[in-house]
């Protein structure tokens, strides 16, 4: 997919010109005011702005065509609770499936998917919180769309009940090869879904990469996060039933991650936090630390005022079976350590921060 | 009942009943265009069309009944002294009663909603009719009482097109003038207090409505 487009909006200008894949779930991040949900309003064609829009190989938006929203096929759910509030919650449902293309979703099994079953009959302006987000999450799939946009999901719910929310998306939108663009400033969100981002600031679209190397870029803030990370994909190859642990694998890696029991055979992400990876020269088998994998270290970034990494601290970033993987451990242990590219290290990492979608 | 209180209450709800209907057509749609446009000209065509609420009945009447008397570009219409002609009137001078609850209910609605609803494939008509009018009927309901009510008390504009034909255009409010310029008091206080009456019945009944949500 592909879009550049320009939008003045008086203080703001919107100069964003960005590429990213027709599947799969891409994010747009960036400070706020850097003009995310007027960059994914103008893509949808909800903001009139001038430029182009391509998608699967056609234009919707060049000099001479504007297809209106209601002709994209690309369902939007806002930042609000936009339950049709005249209507019941089955109402609701209904409203999006006349508009479906055929082959969509039945709307007893969307019902059943997103706990709304219960709620059918009732009014739809009656219901909760968090069951109007999951009533206009469903709705919007209802309509069998080519893309499902989202600005900033779930902000409004608890973590337990968005990371839940967050789940039953991904797992829909992958089953259906579904591609979603979604706007999203916290970083728990974006690590646990995306695979694509945009990174915006001031109006422009200044970095465009999958995750990781985003989460890794030395020109945007998230390598300087406290919570600085990177995502992996693991396999589920089994589970120790005696301990709890689920026996994952990536590539010739294994690992193993306390909690209940994950399907195997499936494909789960992990999110490897560089504060709660330890290194040390060579290997303790006395530690309670149970996933302890051999790496290499690529590159070791020191704190020099410049960047944005707080002093006393360093950036270590290990390859980890081809991937690299960012450790973050004090300027003093590093200098214990004698740390330089191209050693060989012993990478300790804690199971239980590992965390799954 | 004598007749001659019969007739004019029979007008009177005829033409605030007439008046309600032709206002519904008009108001809803043009309150919806002007909930949603940004233009310019906007502010224009609502300083206009709020005009009747503001200005004498006197002065309405007046450029009335020069636009539809003999010498006026609507004179082949023969609205003057007619009830078609107290129909326009009414229609002028009520205008603004139905249109802002109209205008208000449809504000109401967040552009999230109808923006979601649109990227479901919902086209301009449908967010229309099956989205905003149903969301506003309790608006709409109000702008209807309003509407009525208002017709049902008018006099200025009444008398300067309509004058005071028995049968015709004697409506309830002329009557009533009527009947104090006899010093027929009996009659007076039996339509006075029967529009009174009934004037607060109605707006008891919309802060009923507006007060008791669940009902509608």
């Amino acid at each position: 997919m592909r879009a550049a487009l320009e939008l003045d909006k008086g203080a703001f200008c919107l100069r964003a010109k960005a590429e990213w894949p027709d599947k799969g779930m891409t994010v747009i991040a960036g400070p706020s005011g850097a003009g995310k949900t007027s960059f994914l309003r103008a893509i949808l064609g909800l903001e009139r702005a001038t430029g182009q829009v391509e998608f699967n190989g056609k234009f919707l938006q060049d000099a001479e065509h504007f297809v209106p929203i209601h002709q994209r096929h690309m369902a939007w759910v806002s930042q609000h609770d936009d339950v049709f509030t005249h209507l019941s919650v089955a109402e609701n449902l209904a409203f999006a499936a006349r508009f479906a293309a055929p082959g969509g979703p039945t709307l007893a099994d969307m019902a059943k998917r997103f706990g709304l079953t219960p709620y059918l009959t009732q009014n739809a302006g009656a219901l909760s919180g968090g069951q109007k987000q999951r009533l206009i999450l469903a709705r919007a799939l209802m309509s069998n769309p080519h893309l499902l946009a989202l600005d900033e999901p779930f902000g409004a719910l608890d973590a337990e009940a968005r990371h839940e929310l967050l789940g039953l998306l991904h797992n829909y939108c992958a089953a259906q090869d579904l591609p979603v663009l979604f706007v999203s400033h916290d970083f728990d969100t974006l690590t646990r879904l995306a695979d694509f981002m945009l990174y915006m600031k001031d109006g422009r679209v200044i970095a465009q990469a999958p995750l990781n190397p985003c989460l890794l870029d030395k020109n945007l803030p998230y390598r300087y996060r406290e919570e600085a990370c990177v995502v992996m994909d693991a396999q589920v190859q089994g589970y120790d039933t005696e301990h709890g642990l689920n026996q994952l694998s990536i590539g010739s890696a294994s690992l193993v991650v306390p909690g209940a029991a994950l399907p195997t055979g499936t494909t789960v992400r992990l999110r490897l936090r560089g504060g709660d990876i330890s290194l040390s020269r060579t290997r303790h088998e006395d530690s309670s630390v149970l996933n302890i994998l051999s790496a290499l270290v690529i590159t070791v970034e020191h704190a020099n005022g410049q960047s944005a990494l707080a002093p006393g601290s360093v950036n270590v970033t290990l390859a980890l079976n081809g991937d690299p993987v960012l450790v973050r451990i004090t300027e003093k242990s590093a200098r214990a350590l004698g740390l330089d590219a191209g050693d060989t290290v012993y990478a300790q990492i804690k199971a239980s921060t590992l965390a799954s979608r | 009942m004598s007749a001659d209180l019969a007739a004019p209450l029979w007008l009177s709800l005829r033409l605030a009943g007439t008046t309600t209907v032709i206002l519904l057509v008009l108001c809803v749609p043009l309150g919806w265009v002007l909930a949603r446009t940004k233009g310019r000209w906007r502010p224009v065509a609502e300083a206009f069309l709020t005009l009747p609420l503001v200005l004498p009945p006197t002065v309405l009447g007046f450029y009335l009944l020069l636009l539809l008397g003999p010498k006026g570009p609507f004179a082949p219409l023969h609205l003057v002294f007619s009830f078609g002609g107290l129909v326009v009137g009414s229609v002028v001078f009520s205008l603004p009663f139905v249109l802002r609850p109209i205008q208000s209910a449809f504000e109401a609605i967040p552009d999230s909603l109808l923006d979601s609803a649109a990227s479901l494939g919902a086209g301009p008509w449908q967010r229309f009719a099956k989205l905003a009018v149903p969301m506003a009927r309790r608006g709409i309901i109000s702008a209807a009482i309003l509407g009525f009510a208002h017709t049902l008390g008018e006099f200025g504009v009444v008398l300067m097109i309509g004058g005071n034909i028995a049968g015709k255009t004697r409506v309830l409010s002329v009557a009533i003038f009527d009947a104090v310029e006899r010093l027929d008091y009996t009659t007076a206080h039996m339509l006075s207090f029967g529009l009174l009456a009934f004037s607060f019945a109605v707006l008891l009944l919309l802060s009923l409505l507006n007060t008791r949500r669940a009902v509608l």
